[in-house]
Formats: C-alpha cells, sequence, structure tokens
C-alpha cells in the first residue's frame, strides 16, 4: 500500500475498493460509470476488473457514502512483455468536479501499480476530452500514438504511455502482426467508451 | 457421462428430469440423485458406476452463494461482449411498454411526389454515413423500403420487390418504378463500395464498418438490368401527372444514380486513362441541394427496430444521420477526387509518384476510404499485380534503384535475366538482384499501400516498417558485397581514411529508411502527438535525421560522380573495347539532378528544423512554454518511450538520451545565441524552400516542361484551376508556399523575441500561442511556428 496520502477536498473520503463490500460498491460504481458512456458494460465487465484487481480500483466517497469518484484499473503483462497498468474507467461525478479527486484517484492507482511492480501503464483517451489529456499529461504521460475514429462516435483517440522503468522501451512483446497466443490481449478493447473525466 | 452402447440405464433417465436452466441461485435438486449411501447396483458389463455424491457436494460447497469464479478463458472480450437482457441501452430486443416489435410502417402506401424526394435524400444521407464509417445497420438498413428489397434474400432483380406477396403489390409507379430504381441502384452503388474497400487495405472499425448482416448488396445483379429500370422510372417521370418542380427534382436524383453508378463501375475496369464519368454528377449533385427543400422526409419510413434482426448480439445503436448538404458535398469531394486520381496514374517515375500519392493523400478532409482503396487498387492490380497497369513490382523496384544509385550499371540490366551461364558474372548478379528482388519487392510497394491508409495509421504502420527496413538494410548490405565481387568495383577514399565501396543497394534503402524516420517525426507534429515542450526537442531530432541523410546522399553522390567520370575516361579512350554511349553520361547527370533535388529540399526541412528548435528552446528556457510537474515521470523515461521507434534501429545509430540533452537545450549557448542561430537558419530556410518552389514537384517535369500532362496550363501559362478539381502540381505548390509563409512568420516571431530580449535582457511579458495543426493560424501542419505577442 502506498505511504502517500493525497488531501480530499471538505466532505470526501477516499477508500480503496474491497470484494467484500462488492454487493454495496459495484451497483454505485455501474451508476457512476455508465453516466459518461454511450454503451452500457454488462456486470461482467465490472466483475472483470474488481475481482482480478480490485486492490487497483479506488473510490473517493461523501459523508453519505455516496460514490463522487471512482478509478477501475487492470495490471497484467503487455504481449508477453512488459508489466503494464492499464486505467480502464474513470468518472467523477459533475457535483465534483474540478477539486482535484480524479486526479487523486489516479495517483493512488498509478502508486498501487508502481508497488506491485509496473513497467508502464496505458490507457486510450478521447481527442476532445482536454480535461482527462491534461490530468495525465501533468502526471507525467506522453501521447504514443493517434487512433483514428476509435470510439462509435467516430471521434479519435490519442493513446497515452507512462514509462516507470528504464529499458521497458526495449522489453521482447509478440509480434502485433503476428497470430497472439490464446491468453493474450482479447481483440476488443473495452476503452472505447471511455468517459469522460 | 459414461458412454452408452445399450440397455437401459437409471441415469439416463434421471436426466431427463433436471430443469434444462437452472436458476443461478437454485441449488441441484436432491432428490433423483442417489443417496450416498446408496448402493449402486448396475449389472451390465459396459458400465462401471461411480457414486459422486460425497465429491459433487463437497466440491459445490467451496463456493459460496454468489461467490465469483473466473475462468481462463473468460478474457475481455467476453466481458465486453456479454448483454444483459431486459436492459434497455443493452438488449436490442427489449419493448418499451406499449411498444411494438415490429414496425408497423406499411411500405406498399401512396407516397406524394414530396415524400418520394424527402426519402431518396434521406437515403442518400445514409448512403454517405455509411461511406465514411457508420455500419449499415445504423445507416442505410434503417430503411424500411430496403430492408423489404433485400430481405429475404432476393435471388433476381425481379424478386427485390417491397412486397414478396404477388396478392399484394401495389400499382403506384412513384413507389414502384421511381423509388425501387433509386432504392435498387443504391444499393448497388455500395455494393461497388464495399468490394473496393474490402478488397485492399483498410482497418475495421476505422475507416470502414464491413458487416453485411448476412445480407448482400445485390452482387448477382447486373449494371445494365438497373440501368434499364432507372431508364423507365424516368420514362414513368416525364410523363407523370405531378408538379413540374417535384419532376425536375425526381428526374436528377435519378440521373445521379446513373450516373454514380456509371463511374463506381468504371473503377473496377484495368486501368482507365479516360477518368472523367464522375465529374458528371457534380452538376446533377448541385441540382439536387437546388431541389431539397421541395422534399418532405419521412422519418416513419425508417427504423432502428431493423437492428434487432439484423446486430442482435451488440447493444442498440443510434440511427446516424447527417445533413444533406454535407452528405451532397461529400459526394462533390469523393467525384473530384476520383478524377483527380488520373494524375497519379499519370505519373512517370517512382519519385513522381510518391510526390503525388502523398500530396494527394494530405488534402484536407483526407479522400474518403473508398478513394484510398481505389488508389491502392492501381497502385498493385490483384489480378495482374502490374503497378500502375504498367509494369511489375520487380521493375519497379529497380527503376526507383536506377533512379537513385545506378543509372548506368550492368548490375540492373534486364539482359542478365537472359544469361544462362552459371559461371558468368551477369548471371550471378541477376541472382543477387533476385534475391534482392525477394525481399525488397513487396516492401517497397508497401509503402505507397501505406500512404493510402488513414493518418494515424499511416504514422503507426511506419513506426513499424522501420524495424524491417532496417533489416533490409543489413540484408542488402549482404548482397552489396557479393555484388562487388562480380562487378569488380574498386574501391575510393570517401570521408575517411579507408577505402570503401558504393554499397548501392544498401544505400538505395538506407535512403529511403531515413525518409520514413523524417515522415514518422514530421506525421507526429501534423496528429499532435508531441506536447509543447517537447517540440524543440522533436526538432532538433528531424535536423539530425537531415543531416544523417544529407550525408548519405553525399555519399551517394560521391560515387555515381566517380563512376560518371570513369565512364567519361573509357569513352575518350578509343582503344576501349566496349565505347560508352554519350547518353549514359546523360543519364548519369539526370540523377545526379535528381539527387541534387532530394538534397535541397532536406537542405530546407534541415534548415528550418535547425530554426524552430532554437526558437522552442529560447522560449521553453525563458518558461513562456507550460512545462508540466510530471511526479511520475522522469526527462529520461520520456525520451526512451518518445523514441521508441527509433531506438531498435541498427543505423542511424541511437541518441543517448544525454547526447540529446545536451544538443538539443543549447547549454553552451547564451540565449543571444541561440536567436541569432534561429534568425540565420530561418534565412537559410527561405532561401532553400524558395528554391525546393523553383525546381517544381517533378524531376521529370523540370527536365521536359514541354510534358506538362498533368497541369491544366492554358495558353497564357497560368495554371487553370477548374472548381473544386486541382492539380497535384498546384497542390503541391501551395503546400511549399504554406511552408514559406510558415518560414516567414518564424522571421517575425524571431525579431520580436530579439527586441524584447534586446531591451530588457529577457523575455518577461510575452505570451506565446503555439497553434495546432489544422487550426487557424497554423500555416503548414509540419512546422509549428510559435506566435509571439507582447502583453
Amino acid at each position: 500500500m502506498s505511504n502517500v496520502s493525497y488531501s480530499a477536498p471538505p466532505g470526501i473520503r477516499y477508500v480503496q475498493y474491497e470484494s467484500s463490500k462488492e454487493a454495496e460498491y459495484v451497483p454505485k460504481i455501474r451508476q457512476l460509470i455508465s453516466k459518461d458512456l454511450s454503451e452500457p458494460y454488462s456486470i461482467y465487465v465490472y466483475r472483470y476488473f474488481l475481482y482480478q484487481w480490485g486492490n487497483l480500483c479506488f473510490m473517493a466517497m461523501d459523508d453519505e457514502d455516496n460514490l463522487a469518484g471512482v478509478v477501475v484499473s487492470k495490471l497484467e503483462p503487455h504481449r508477453g512483455g512488459p508489466l503494464r497498468g492499464y486505467i480502464a474507467m474513470l468518472a467523477t461525478k459533475d457535483s465534483y468536479r474540478g477539486k482535484g479527486i480524479a486526479t487523486a484517484l489516479v495517483r493512488m492507482a498509478l502508486d498501487a501499480m508502481i508497488a506491485r511492480n509496473a513497467d508502464e501503464v496505458a490507457l486510450e483517451t478521447e481527442e476532445t476530452n482536454s480535461a482527462a489529456m491534461k490530468l495525465y499529461e501533468r502526471l507525467g504521460f506522453l501521447r504514443s500514438k493517434k487512433l483514428h475514429r476509435y470510439y462509435l462516435n467516430g471521434n479519435s483517440a490519442y493513446r497515452l504511455v507512462l514509462y516507470l522503468k528504464e529499458g521497458v522501451g526495449m522489453i521482447p512483446t509478440y509480434d502485433p502482426y503476428a497470430d497472439l497466443p490464446p491468453s493474450a490481449e482479447p481483440l476488443v478493447d473495452i476503452e472505447k467508451n471511455k468517459p469522460n473525466q | 457421462m459414461s458412454q452408452l452402447n445399450d440397455g437401459p440405464n437409471p441415469l439416463a433417465l434421471a436426466d431427463s428430469h433436471l430443469p434444462s436452466r437452472p436458476n443461478a441461485d437454485s441449488r441441484p435438486p436432491t432428490s433423483i440423485l442417489p443417496r450416498s449411501d446408496t448402493k449402486i447396483n448396475i449389472t451390465s458389463h459396459q458400465i462401471s458406476a461411480i457414486d459422486i455424491t460425497e465429491s459433487f457436494t463437497a466440491a459445490s460447497s467451496a463456493l459460496n452463494t454468489g461467490q465469483l469464479v473466473k475462468d481462463e478463458y473468460f478474457t475481455l472480450f467476453e466481458a465486453v461482449g456479454a448483454l444483459e437482457i431486459m436492459d434497455s441501452k443493452m438488449d436490442s430486443g427489449h419493448l418499451a411498454p406499449g411498444e411494438t416489435l415490429e414496425d408497423e410502417y406499411n411500405v406498399l402506401r401512396n407516397l406524394l411526389p414530396e415524400e418520394v424526394i424527402g426519402i431518396m435524400d434521406q437515403i442518400l444521407c445514409h448512403e454517405v454515413a455509411w461511406h465514411i464509417g457508420h455500419p449499415l445497420s445504423q445507416t442505410l438498413f434503417t430503411c424500411l423500403y430496403v430492408e423489404r428489397l433485400l430481405w429475404p434474400e432476393p435471388k433476381t432483380l425481379e424478386e427485390a420487390q417491397f412486397s414478396r406477396d404477388l396478392n399484394s403489390r401495389s400499382d403506384n409507379p412513384l413507389l414502384n418504378r421511381v423509388l425501387r430504381s433509386y432504392c435498387i441502384a443504391t444499393i448497388k452503388a455500395c455494393h461497388f463500395v464495399h468490394c473496393m474497400v474490402t478488397g485492399e487495405s483498410y482497418y475495421e472499425e476505422e475507416d470502414f464498418t464491413s458487416q453485411l448482416y448476412h445480407r448482400e448488396l445485390l452482387p448477382k445483379v447486373s449494371i445494365a438490368e438497373i440501368q434499364t429500370l432507372l431508364d423507365e422510372a424516368l420514362s414513368y417521370n416525364d410523363t407523370a401527372s405531378i408538379s413540374p418542380e417535384s419532376k425536375k427534382a425526381i428526374e436528377k436524383r435519378l440521373q445521379f444514380r446513373r450516373s454514380i453508378l456509371d463511374a463506381l463501375e468504371q473503377d473496377t475496369f484495368p486501368l482507365n486513362a479516360g477518368r472523367t464519368p464522375s465529374l458528371s454528377c457534380i452538376p446533377l449533385l448541385q441540382d439536387i441541394k437546388a431541389s431539397s427543400q421541395l422534399g418532405k422526409p419521412v422519418n416513419e419510413a425508417f427504423s432502428t427496430k431493423i437492428q434487432r434482426t439484423l446486430a442482435s448480439s451488440v447493444p442498440p445503436r443510434p440511427m446516424v444521420t447527417i445533413k444533406l448538404s454535407d452528405a451532397l458535398a461529400h459526394f462533390e469531394t469523393l467525384c473530384n477526387d476520383a478524377t483527380d486520381v488520373g494524375q497519379i496514374l499519370a505519373t512517370k517515375t517512382s519519385e513522381e509518384l510518391s510526390t503525388a500519392i502523398w500530396v494527394f493523400m494530405s488534402r484536407i478532409p483526407q479522400p474518403s476510404v473508398y478513394i484510398r482503396a481505389l488508389v491502392q487498387s492501381f497502385l498493385l492490380d490483384r489480378e495482374t499485380q502490374r503497378v500502375l497497369g504498367k509494369t511489375t513490382t520487380k521493375q519497379f523496384l529497380f527503376s526507383s534503384i536506377a533512379a537513385i544509385v545506378l543509372p548506368k550499371s550492368p548490375i540492373l540490366e534486364a539482359a542478365n535475366d537472359m544469361v544462362e551461364s552459371a559461371t558468368s558474372p551477369r548471371f550471378q548478379m541477376a541472382r543477387l538482384l533476385a534475391e534482392f528482388d525477394g525481399k525488397a519487392g513487396q516492401q517497397y510497394i508497401n509503402i505507397f499501400r501505406n500512404a493510402c491508409l488513414n493518418r494515424c495509421r499511416t504514422r503507426r504502420t511506419l513506426c513499424h516498417l522501420v524495424l524491417d527496413w532496417d533489416t533490409l538494410q543489413a540484408d542488402a548490405e549482404d548482397i552489396d558485397g557479393t555484388l562487388q565481387t562480380y562487378t569488380k568495383e574498386k574501391p575510393a577514399l570517401y570521408a575517411s581514411h579507408q577505402p570503401t565501396y558504393s554499397y548501392p543497394l544498401s544505400s538505395w534503402v538506407y535512403h529511403h529508411k531515413l525518409n520514413h524516420l523524417r515522415q514518422i517525426i514530421q506525421m507526429g507534429f501534423e496528429l499532435s502527438i508531441y506536447a509543447p515542450d517537447e517540440i524543440s526537442g522533436m526538432y532538433w531530432f528531424l535536423s539530425y535525421i537531415c543531416a544523417t541523410h544529407i550525408s548519405h546522399i553525399d555519399r551517394i553522390s560521391f560515387f555515381l560522380e566517380r563512376d560518371m567520370l570513369a565512364q567519361e575516361a573509357l569513352s575518350q579512350n578509343s582503344d576501349a573495347p566496349e565505347k560508352p554511349d554519350v547518353k549514359d553520361q546523360a543519364d548519369y547527370q539526370k540523377t545526379l539532378k535528381s539527387l541534387f533535388r532530394i538534397y535541397t529540399h532536406l537542405k530546407a526541412t534541415d534548415a528550418f528544423s535547425k530554426a524552430l528548435h532554437a526558437l522552442h528552446t529560447l522560449l521553453l528556457r525563458h518558461k513562456t512554454i507550460e512545462v508540466p510537474q510530471r511526479p511520475y515521470s522522469s526527462d529520461k523515461l520520456r525520451y526512451e518511450l518518445r523514441m521508441k521507434p527509433f531506438l531498435s534501429l541498427n543505423v542511424p545509430e541511437p541518441v543517448t538520451f544525454e547526447s540529446f540533452r545536451e544538443e538539443s537545450s543549447c547549454t553552451a549557448l547564451s540565449d543571444e545565441e541561440v536567436l541569432e542561430e534561429a534568425r540565420m537558419r530561418i534565412g537559410d530556410a527561405k532561401k532553400f524552400w524558395e528554391e525546393v518552389l523553383k525546381a517544381g514537384w517533378s524531376a521529370e517535369l523540370a527536365e521536359n516542361p514541354e510534358l506538362n500532362r498533368s497541369s491544366k496550363e492554358g495558353k497564357t501559362g497560368k495554371t487553370e484551376m477548374q472548381k473544386g478539381s486541382t492539380t497535384i502540381e498546384g497542390e503541391w505548390s501551395e503546400g511549399v508556399k504554406n511552408v514559406i509563409r510558415a518560414c516567414i512568420a518564424t522571421s517575425i516571431s524571431i525579431v520580436t523575441l530579439k527586441k524584447r530580449l534586446d531591451e530588457t535582457g529577457g523575455l518577461k511579458g510575452m505570451k506565446v500561442m503555439v497553434p495546432v495543426p489544422g487550426e487557424k493560424g497554423c500555416w503548414h501542419e509540419w512546422w509549428i511556428v510559435p506566435r509571439v505577442l507582447t502583453v
């Protein structure tokens, strides 16, 4: 666990996800995330991340236990090579925006990934989502490539990447053009519907 | 379950009592399972029964009710693909209270002329929405009229009716002839587009969505049949008792369908020099626009309910609507682009082709996926495997090699292929060149194909390609080494004290590889990949690549000149057994001139890069460009990420982070020196870019201006630009002029900064605006010129 704690705005506390509280947390997370999505995720998507990487999920809650913000991420080897963190979902409730909550949540996720030996972190964000891009770029992410018409609405995206260790760029990976082994990355990227910050 | 051979099995009977789909929360019914203390008494020799009750009960108690288990094969793909039934946002079969399963719109109803016009225009909008990448399920296939024609699948054109039931056909000719022919012609046009795009390289769900949902777009129906239908509709329309305005509106729309179908069909013929048919569509598009207000849209004729039968495994997705004016503009651009493709086909050399394709594909907005597929289909015809219908990929490769490194060499002579004696050096040379073709031929043509992808993909693919070209260079070097033994090349002293050889093939590879590296960097500016504070470093790196390339061109020229002089000496020696032709000298001169063009362009790029590097460095130094804190990163780590495409290359040798930092930050130079560097370099840049402009887009044309086949020059010598259609030359020139404008803007910024620096010794009170490519204030998307304002 990270030693750093991020100061929360008044009335807000930061909480790490616990699988024992799945029944309480998941519906709230779903509700907050799905507001920003053009197409909802099924329960399985949430389960997929939270079951395997509950320790990379952090929430901002208010005094009445309402969810003000959440980050959902994962950490696993990328194409058989570097250990890659991936920020899958990030959302802040409208009324709580502009208070640094999203940044704090992302930092907690990054700290947790670093503690678990991550080599790099990646995510995609919509070209027009300047708030999200600024957030990540301020932390140290760079745009590694642009993705044409990545989202269902036809908007393009940028892949943002953060190297955490030297030599990451040279770690061999499966050739992206060759056939992937069954255990390697899925065909579809969930983040096509990445919510706005 | 054990296999049953014969005889009744008590377990089999027990099975049939199990509910077919147990609820997730229910326990397995215990009443039918034998209790654990029940002896199982089966006498058949072929059956061996094992009582698993205990182990089964133990296993199922290992999980709590509602506890999750993840199977290793349940990937993110499965999770994302899952739908929750009865969730209205995910389940397209979910009916809202009172909602009917199917549409209740009567496709056989009598339509007013205005409604027919309205529906036609709505269909056109959907067609264009599909062109730009939206799926048919959200566009054309939402039209109930289209759905009726295509499902169930019609085996003949006659079967494609709005009603399959012969007894309930409508006799309204507006419906049967006019709308039906319009729909059928539209569907067939889509068929052509679908075939063209899916026949070439494209990216699914990026450029285009090819899903047809088990429907076909009338592939077997001939154009002739459809043209007949359209003609019949036009005949009817001519005599119909409807208002003259509506009559004309319908006529133009039907004629447009005729015209575009002709044009699309022509695109599938082997290379056709006369590519004018699509231009006849343009006046019709203008007529359609002029009469659009006559159309009365019929929204009930379009439905998202059809999605249920088309694509039930994905959530319901909204209908995509675009404005008619935008749809018509898209078609107009399509027709102009298709016409301009003729200019690409008319190019004579690989250098011209490269320039023409690059200029064409850099158009804003980029030509549509159909046009980009069309160009690919001409670049390399699938059936004949000919490049632009003329040469083989091997000839194409060799002509490029000849143009850059080997204008006159026994190595490339086609006659070598005819030599049969295996001991002959010419036989060996032919063999080695064939080996090189095997490695390089496909890779070379792929460079041109790659330029036809969307801009993001072009850059991404280049980043992968350079690694292959790095390997190719090493392979080529090996082949060069062997070739030397057959050509008996004498080494020369170039640049160092060690004698060295010309290495023609690997030189050719390296030249192109350096082009790719330069394009990767410059497209990075175009796509806004770099953060504002990265720009200085990237221009430094661009300059570094240019300088490397300039040296390489110099090397190539050196060896060419040596060979040219040797040839000259030989021709003056009247005792020589083989007297070289005067023409040979001309070949060398031509190649050297071509190299000089490349050299000038590189000098221009290099100078401008240096100027912008210096300018951005100064601005960074004085913190007028924002530098984020970046607590999770370090300069070195970001360098590694940014340079990823280049760090694995053997040649050019990767630049270490320390060298990069040292060189690009100009720590040894004062502010005045940095600004002076910027000032001098921008002066050079402007001069070199003017030379580039003067040299023109094509070496061929520079040599032979009378060959001006692609410029639409009038008798006055001024380039005539037809409305909407532009020449490659015109666009290329305009591009270079924009770079020159960017140079001038840079000068202005430098002067403004110098003034402030001279007056105050600093840059306080200066506001810097870093332009965004594509937006106003950016002269050229590859040159990020900061605008400096005094606050």
